[in-house]
Order: C-alpha cells, then sequence, then structure tokens
C-alpha cells in the first residue's frame, strides 16, 4: 500500500492533535500544514519534536499501513529540516514510503 | 565557627575585583560585588541562626544570591542541597532525604527553618573533620531519588590547580554535578560564566553571539536540536573554541555533523557522576569518542565490561542506598566500556535505565503510573535508539477491550499521564494489546 499527500497531512495533523491533547494551553503546538513546526522560532524542545515525530509514525501506520521511520541520521543531515512543518514531514513520509517500496 | 573551604576562591576574587563574574539578560555581576554578595549572605546566615553541621536546601539556579549563598553555606561548613528549578517539583522530597534544617531561597534571599533535624551518620563523619558537605541528588532505580553526599574539601581540591580562562555557559544544571564543576572551575579562574535564563537552542545561540562565549559544556541531544532547528545559522557562533557534551551516549554520525558545522570549536568528552564528581578527561580528537580518564589499574579497571574508578573526589556515600563501592573504593559505575590501549569508549548503561536526552526513566515508575489509569490491566515500558534522543521511550499497553480507537486511546493515556510524569517520561510509543504481558515464567515482557 502506497502513501499519498493527503493521507500523510491528515495523519500528522492527527497526531499534532494527539500530542496537543497532554498539553497545557500555551504549550499548544501549531496544527497549520505550513507553520512552523521545528525551527528557530518554534516552541517544541527535543522531546517535543520526538513526540510529535512517533506519534506521526503510528498515525501514518494507522492510516494507511505503512510502518515508516521519520526519524533516522538521514533525516538529520538533509540540508533543510524535514521537520519544519507539518508539510515538509508529510512530503518526507510520502518520500520515505516510495523508498521503502522500491527496495 | 568557619570551616573556610572556599576561602581560596574568595582571595582569587578579591584580585580580580573588577572581573565580570556571571552575565545574564538582568546585567552584569562583577567578582567585587559578588565578594561583596558572599558577605551579605554570611552575615544573614549567621543572623538566621544557621550553624555550621546542619543541612541546608538551596533552591537557586545560576544567579547572583544563589552562588553567593552556594559558597557562604560551604565556608560556613554546612551541608548543602542544590536544587534548581528544573527539580523543584522534587524539593520536598529532597529535603526529606537531607534531614534539612534550614531552605534558602536563591531568587529572593530568604532563608526559612525546616522542621528536620539534619541527622544522619554520614554527617557525622563531616562533622569530626569541621567538614562542609554537598549533597547531589541523582534518578535512583524504581524512580526514588538518591542523595550522594561529597566532602566539599574533597570535591574542591582539584580546583586549588590553576585552570584556563574562558568565557564559560552555564547550560548544564546548577544542581547537577556537571553544572556545579563548571561553576566552580570558572569561579576558581575568575571566569565569566554566562548564565542562561531557558535552554532553547536560539536563545543559548544568542548568549553565545552577545558575549562571545568559548566555553560550551552541553550534552549530545542539544547538540542534536541545535543543528535540527538551525539556530546555529543565525548567529556568529565563532567565539567557541571549546565544546564539551557528557551525560548521555554521542552517536558518531552526531559528532561529526557537530565538528562539520563548526569546524573551529574543539569538541571534548567529559565524563563524571554524581557519586565520583566530575573527572579530568581527554578525548582523543574532536571526532573521536574514545577517552582517557586517568591511569588504569589506578584511576580505573574494567571488570566484565563495566567500568569501575577510584577517584579522591568520590563521595561518602548514599544517604538514602547501598554503597556502590567495592571493597578496594572503586565506584561500580554500571557504565558498558570498550578498551583500546588506554582509552575507553561508552557502549551504553547495563541496566533498565533508559537515558532520553540525558534524562534518566525508570520503567517501573511509568509502568506504575500506566496501570493507575482506567481501562489499562498492565503495561511494559522500554528503551529503543532513537537519532534524536539518544534513546525514547516505548510502552506495550494491555488495554481492557479494543473497542475503543488507537487514537483516542493514546490520547486517553497522554492525557492520564500529563502533569504526572515529567515530559521526557511519558512514552512516545505506544502499543496497545489485549494480550498479557508476562511470559508464562512470570517474567514481565520489556520488549
Amino acid at each position: 500500500m502506497s502513501l499519498d499527500l493527503d493521507t500523510a497531512l491528515k495523519a500528522i495533523t492527527n497526531a499534532v492533535a494527539e500530542i496537543n491533547a497532554g498539553l497545557a494551553d500555551d504549550k499548544q503546538i501549531s496544527s497549520g500544514a505550513d507553520d512552523v513546526l521545528f525551527g528557530a522560532d518554534s516552541a517544541l524542545d527535543s522531546v517535543g519534536l520526538v513526540n510529535v515525530v512517533m506519534a506521526a509514525e503510528q498515525h501514518i501506520g494507522d492510516e494507511s499501513g505503512e510502518d515508516i521511520v521519520l526519524a533516522s541520521e538521514a533525516a538529520m543531515s538533509r540540508k533543510r529540516s524535514p521537520y519544519r512543518s507539518i508539510r515538509a514531514l508529510a512530503e518526507f513520509a510520502v518520500e520515505t514510503a516510495k523508498d521503502g517500496a522500491a527496495e | 565557627m568557619s570551616t573556610g573551604c572556599a576561602d581560596f576562591l574568595l582571595s582569587q576574587m578579591a584580585g580580580n575585583a573588577k572581573k565580570s563574574a556571571l552575565v545574564s539578560n538582568e546585567g552584569t555581576t562583577t567578582y567585587g560585588e559578588l565578594l561583596e554578595q558572599i558577605a551579605q549572605a554570611s552575615e544573614t546566615l549567621s543572623q538566621a541562626g544557621v550553624m555550621a553541621g546542619q543541612s541546608v536546601q538551596l533552591r537557586g539556579d545560576f544567579n547572583t544570591v544563589s552562588v553567593a549563598y552556594l559558597l557562604a553555606l560551604l565556608n560556613l561548613g554546612t551541608i548543602v542541597s542544590p536544587v534548581a528549578p528544573t527539580s523543584f517539583e522534587k524539593a520536598t522530597e529532597f529535603a526529606d532525604v537531607a534531614d534539612v534544617s534550614w531552605i534558602v531561597d536563591g531568587f529572593s534571599g530568604s532563608i526559612s527553618k525546616a522542621s528536620r533535624d539534619s541527622k544522619h551518620p554520614l554527617y557525622d563523619r563531616l562533622r569530626k573533620t569541621n567538614d562542609a558537605g554537598i549533597i547531589i541528588f541523582s534518578s535512583g532505580t524504581s524512580g526514588v531519588s538518591k542523595g550522594a553526599l561529597h566532602s566539599a574539601e574533597h570535591l574542591l581540591s582539584k580546583f586549588k590547580t590553576p585552570g584556563k580562562d574562558f568565557v564559560t555557559l552555564a547550560f548544564l544544571l546548577f544542581d547537577h554535578i556537571a553544572g556545579f564543576d563548571t561553576l566552580m572551575y570558572c569561579l576558581s579562574n575568575c571566569s565569566t560564566l554566562v548564565c542562561p535564563t531557558e535552554r532553547s537552542a536560539v536563545s543559548i545561540c544568542e548568549l553565545i553571539q552577545t558575549h562571545n562565549v568559548e566555553v560550551l559544556p552541553t550534552a549530545p541531544s542539544f547538540l542534536n536540536l541545535m543543528l535540527l532547528s538551525g539556530a546555529h545559522e543565525n548567529f556568529d557562533l565563532s567565539s567557541l573554541k571549546i565544546i564539551t557534551y557528557g551525560a548521555e551516549m554521542m552517536p558518531q554520525p552526531l559528532l561529526e555533523r557537530v565538528a562539520g558545522a563548526m569546524p573551529k570549536a574543539r569538541l571534548v568528552q567529559k565524563y563524571g557522576t554524581s557519586e565520583i564528581g566530575a573527572l579530568r578527561s581527554q578525548s582523543e580528537n574532536s571526532t573521536s569518542r574514545w577517552l582517557r580518564i586517568g591511569k588504569e589499574g589506578k584511576d580505573w579497571r574494567i571488570v566484565d565490561g563495566l567500568l569501575e574508578i577510584k577517584t579522591k573526589t568520590a563521595m561518602l556515600g548514599y544517604l538514602n542506598a547501598p554503597s556502590p563501592f567495592t571493597k578496594d573504593g572503586f565506584y561500580k559505575t554500571g557504565d558498558r566500556v570498550e578498551l583500546r590501549g588506554d582509552m575507553i569508549r561508552f557502549e551504553g548503561r547495563d541496566s533498565d535505565i533508559i537515558n532520553v536526552g540525558g534524562q534518566k526513566v525508570f520503567p517501573a515508575e511509568v509502568e506504575a503510573e500506566l496501570r493507575e489509569l482506567d481501562g489499562i490491566l498492565d503495561a511494559a515500558v522500554y528503551g529503543a535508539p532513537h537519532p534524536i534522543l539518544g534513546a525514547s521511550v516505548g510502552a506495550t499497553i494491555q488495554v481492557v477491550d479494543d473497542a475503543t480507537s488507537p487514537a483516542d486511546l493514546r490520547i486517553h493515556i497522554r492525557k492520564g499521564l500529563a502533569g504526572k510524569l515529567e515530559p521526557y517520561k511519558i512514552p512516545q510509543k505506544i502499543k496497545l494489546t489485549t494480550d498479557a504481558l508476562v511470559t508464562d515464567r512470570f517474567k514481565q515482557k520489556r520488549q
């Protein structure tokens, strides 16, 4: 089963909602697809980032049946971080799922 | 009666009165001003009736009032347990373990009497030699914090040898052994300590640029975070000469990325624990995780693959746990190491402890909280390697029924744990099952 961008966007948005459920009102993560998720100006710390990324992996698994890994050395050494926005993470997920299927 | 174990620091300061000691967004304190504050703190302590040999909790951070009280308390000969804001929720538990007679607020400077008696057999050993003490708390098995009692005289002795004068950022925490080490190293060389109010990648990079910070003692997870956020590209970090890291495993690819991003800075691994203090050590080179920490046989040895260390700076003992020392005085670190010539390399911890970005998580503590939640029968918590934090926390959870959607159950679990456990202890990966979590030999399945 392959992963399309809309499914990935929906899954990651749901993942952010899941993490937000456990966060105080002033710590909520913005859920706009193009808002800064993790970057120089974001409020997210490293534990928060990992929470979002791992919840995203689970939601993508729930939605598409794809078992993908979004935190890897390859992801972190990219010139443009795949964690900069929900959209960037969704695009990265689609790409990762494709690479996985090609192997 | 004054034991004066910090007198050597005070005389250094007197000779450098005009130099900046502590710098923060709120302003600068010179060594001359710090000396005045220490004198004032000593006066306030004696007026309140604080005496040598008593156990005192210092709730503070890297600021002038806290640092002044820390030195005044050590010089007075008290037994001090520093507690930083990140541990304030455990302050009462720490006060019980240390049986503190006094609580000093390192922000307002207020002193309050605590209804405890400063009683412990190990304290009597310090009192016999009129020695001040320092208590460093670390997480113990099952999540109960262990208090490591140190002789201040022993812990401070290495700072009598002059070191190098660098503008240093106080990134590590005020109540951690490595944070204490950073502070004392700076004070003993009359260096400038830059004190952060928060530890986000941006605010740390901004402080480095503004104050021309030369040394950044930090942790691998922060370095990873900084590179990921891109914060280092938005500031001028060229003043950095040395970046030290410790507290957790440094992945080799991350070390190489940090070296690539900051080619002018030397990367140095540090090793220390709450029990034996921070050791002087030497990295093979900036991209190597191999380390020299003294003389094999005399200072350290490897037994069954695990590192054991003998040092003068070791604690007297735990206040609330059995001794971790061998009969011949070596501390069993529990760290699994490889050996090459006279150098060692850390492979990981020999226990269930999950090290999430330098913070310890004990599966038993998280499992206990999970089992308290409605609809949950059992839980098994485990660590899994993670490229961002070093390790992540995973949980396999046995639920009563699988009628509720997995996403809703996960939300129920996250909401239930919020506020009960620190954020880094909340499982990042949650697997749900209706199967039992014990093996047929009644051992818990943690994987």
